[in-house]
């Protein structure tokens, strides 16, 4: 890569990048070392995701300056460039891979939003709830042969993807519980068959499209 | 392998909704439609794809299925890409890179928001409050590094902002070496309970009356160090004094004075008692409260506030 030097920055082991809800114009790329994304769920810092060598965080802020979603924090020691909306057309001019990168990154992160709004605009708590683990297990390698799905997702999570409260997440699933649909484990949740949840989300959402058009 | 060139006819089909992809296409001749529902309406749309436009290229790169059916219009000529072609074409194209970043771009803002107008305030969060709440956390974690560096970094976004002052007391105990003892119980606290004298004293400050006499009346309840527990009464006083309850500041202050006869603000208390006195229209005690007050207070802030009620209230006397 050319001409980069100028926006490395290094950080020490456990230091804080960018704290969640700080405003962001900055968005970062791994050159070596470990970050982790976390975000403080109840009383508990959740880790979203753990990053290495040429991965990006904080991508948003090249789009509009939105408060960050979570935090960043390395691992270990580590090297990243840093840039932002002002800098951004000279680093793809030198660099054309890191746009391509970038591309590929914003596809993703489209599928991603869009598949999101599908679950929030469901009416019904329940469909969302069951729309959280159809779209959880998209991301997983097709198994054709089980329709046993095993995510590694908490309430929290699943609470916050369906855009519903703890509470009323916690009603959804324990009703779930009650009817064989899934098994809370510790650290997963278990759908014993995801078939039946997707046929099911599906005549949600027709039902959901009749009424509409009545 | 090259990019190759197909021949569609009307009606075919280069792709379905819902198919996995590995291709990049961009049209040559003809007319292609993209079908698809507007997440928006839930409407049938159609979008016509135009001449060298690229098109199924987010479901490639981001290893997606499609989100929309690609229809024939016309007799028309398509060039396909395998995204290892589409890759090496791009890379000698920056302005192709640039132009693709833009409409990503628009596209990611626009999703971004409609997701954002969906989630209910308190999901979407009060960045403000987010960010007091992480210091917060660490520091009852005794992740006191962390907890130091989202304070200062609220300090600095949030010089004016509603938590402030306990920002403010907060990275003053590290100084003072206090920020690693107190609130180093694992447990959650509420934030309405053990507020400090100094918080409440900024509350006041800001007219943020209710919040104030809850944080005193809390504090008062628990504390145990006479010095603490005499300025916080001090503080219940003035802040009922501030809220406009001359009956119950003057109720305050005098039960006070018989408790701490030797208190470190005499001079104030004697002050806000005349102040209260007057606003209940006794001239008189106010008068007598204002010249034990004024010996005390010289020096402070108050003794020309209080020279002039006395010089008023002689006057009319």
């Amino acid at each position: 890569m050319e001409n980069l030097e100028r926006f490395a920055k290094t950080f020490n082991p456990d230091e804080v990048i960018f704290f969640e809800h700080e405003p962001g114009d900055s968005f970062y790329l791994i050159q070596s070392g470990q970050v982790k994304i976390v975000r403080i769920m109840g009383d508990i810092e959740k880790i979203l995701d753990i990053l290495n060598p040429g991965e990006f965080f904080g991508e948003m802020a090249i789009l509009e300056e939105t408060a960050r979603s979570a935090s960043a924090i390395t691992l270990d020691s580590c090297s990243v460039l840093e840039f932002n909306r002002a800098n951004f057309s000279s680093l793809i001019q030198g660099n054309p891979q890191i746009g391509i990168n970038l591309l590929k990154l914003f596809s993703r992160r489209i599928f991603d939003q869009k598949r999101r709004f599908m679950i929030l605009t469901l009416d019904d708590l329940d469909g969302k709830v069951a729309d959280v683990f159809v779209m959880l297990s998209e991301l997983q390698p097709p198994d054709e042969e089980s329709g046993i799905r095993e995510f590694k997702a908490s309430l929290d999570d699943i609470g916050h993807w369906a855009g519903i409260p703890v509470g009323q997440c916690k009603d959804v699933l324990d009703n779930m519980v009650s009817n064989q649909k899934i098994v809370i484990n510790k650290d997963t949740i278990k759908v014993n068959n995801i078939n039946e949840l997707i046929r099911f989300v599906s005549s949600k959402r027709r039902s959901q499209e009749n009424n509409e058009r009545d | 392998m090259a990019p190759k060139s197909v021949k569609y006819s009307p009606n075919s089909i280069i792709y379905f909704k819902g198919d996995s992809s590995n291709a990049i296409y961009v049209l040559k001749k003809g007319k292609v439609g993209l079908n698809y529902k507007d997440l928006q309406t839930g409407q049938e749309v159609q979008d016509l794809i135009q001449m060298g436009e690229f098109f199924g290229v987010k479901a490639a790169l981001g290893h997606y299925t499609h989100d929309e059916t690609a229809v024939v219009l016309q007799d028309s000529e398509v060039i396909q890409f395998s995204v290892g072609e589409f890759e090496s074409m791009l890379k000698g194209n920056n302005r192709l890179v640039l132009k693709m970043m833009k409409v990503f771009s628009t596209q990611l803002r626009r999703i971004h928001r409609q997701v954002q107008g969906l989630l209910s305030s308190d999901l979407a969060g009060n960045p403000e409050l987010g960010l007091f709440e992480i210091g917060q956390y660490y520091r009852r974690h005794k992740d006191y590094q962390k907890a130091i560096s989202a304070f200062n970094r609220y300090k600095v976004l949030y010089p004016r902002g509603y938590y402030a002052a306990q920002v403010e007391e907060a990275l003053q105990s590290v100084d003072q070496g206090t920020f690693y003892k107190s609130n180093s119980n694992s447990e959650p606290q509420s934030q309405n309970d053990q507020v400090s004298v100094f918080i409440c004293s900024k509350y006041i400050e800001r007219g943020n009356y209710q919040e104030a006499l809850r944080g005193l009346t809390s504090y008062m309840k628990n504390s145990v160090n006479q010095d603490d527990r005499s300025e916080a009464e001090y503080q219940l006083g003035l802040c009922l004094t501030k809220m406009e309850k001359p009956q119950e500041a003057i109720k305050q202050f005098t039960s006070l004075v018989k408790r701490f006869p030797k208190h470190p603000k005499l001079g104030q208390i004697l002050y806000y008692l005349a102040f209260n006195y007057e606003k209940l229209g006794d001239k008189t005690k106010a008068v007598g409260f204002l010249k034990k007050a004024m010996p005390l207070l010289a020096g402070d802030s108050l003794s020309q506030k209080a020279a002039n009620l006395l010089s008023e209230l002689e006057g009319g006397i």
